[in-house]
């Protein structure tokens, strides 16, 4: 196992820093590799990828970005009628990998521990309740089990597109 | 808008029911198994260094 210790964090560079890099998914390795992806996407402010590595080697990635949890648009008339909170405030956890080499090492568990205290500490200077991330259906338990995040209760579209939207309370202030 | 690969994707908008029982939680603390998770996750995340 690797202890938390051993790993630095940094935010993403360049796709020169990702050259052998290998996970379960083509597209999250392609996303870091690829200029137009990863890189633009950061340069554009869009969201920001956070590079884990041990030794100097990137072991695993993540990309945050903010968000927010929207009621579906309701017509003017009813919003009028029915006014109240219809958004809020939570952090995307927009994509997440290690390297397949690296597996049963506890990176995920250090990533996602990072995550979960930089959302804490953003949270105390900018509102921010939850955090957010689109699972692939395999990927559920994995999140339910290890980092404790619970299922929204699917929406149709949510089936349709066979994806699962998890969330972590990060809780009121204070507790 | 060019057509980008771009990802994340946003976060879709929430039907009424999902949208409640999300509401519904926010006068709530946090499950007691997410503030144990939170208090170990930010314990770890004091170890890890930043550059």
């Amino acid at each position: 196992m690797i202890s938390p210790e051993d790993i630095t964090v940094s935010q993403f560079k360049s796709p020169q820093e990702f050259t052998g890099f290998q996970c379960e998914k083509k597209d999250y390795s392609d996303f870091v590799r690829n200029p137009d992806e990863a890189q633009k996407y950061q340069e554009e402010n869009l969201g920001v990828t956070h590079v884990f590595k041990y030794k100097g080697y990137p072991v695993g990635f993540v990309t945050l970005a903010m968000g927010s949890l929207r009621k579906a648009r309701m017509s003017e008339e009813r919003q009028q009628q029915k006014p109240g909170l219809r958004d809020v405030p939570s952090l995307l956890l927009g994509h997440w990998a290690r390297d397949s080499r690296w597996r049963t090492k506890g990176v995920g568990k250090i990533m996602m521990a990072w995550v979960l205290a930089k959302a804490a500490e953003t949270g105390k200077q900018i509102g921010c309740r939850y955090i957010i991330l689109d699972s692939d259906p395999e990927m559920v338990e994995h999140y339910r089990k290890w980092y404790k995040f619970e299922v929204i209760p699917p929406s149709k579209q949510d089936r349709k597109r066979r994806q699962s939207l998890m969330f972590f309370d990060l809780g009121l202030r204070g507790s | 808008m060019e057509d980008r690969r771009l990802l994340p994707k946003p976060i879709p908008v929430l039907t009424d029911e999902q949208w409640n029982f999300m509401a519904q939680r926010l006068d709530k603390p946090a499950p007691p198994e997410m503030q144990e998770e939170l208090k170990q996750a930010v314990d770890i995340a004091k170890r890890i260094r930043e550059e």
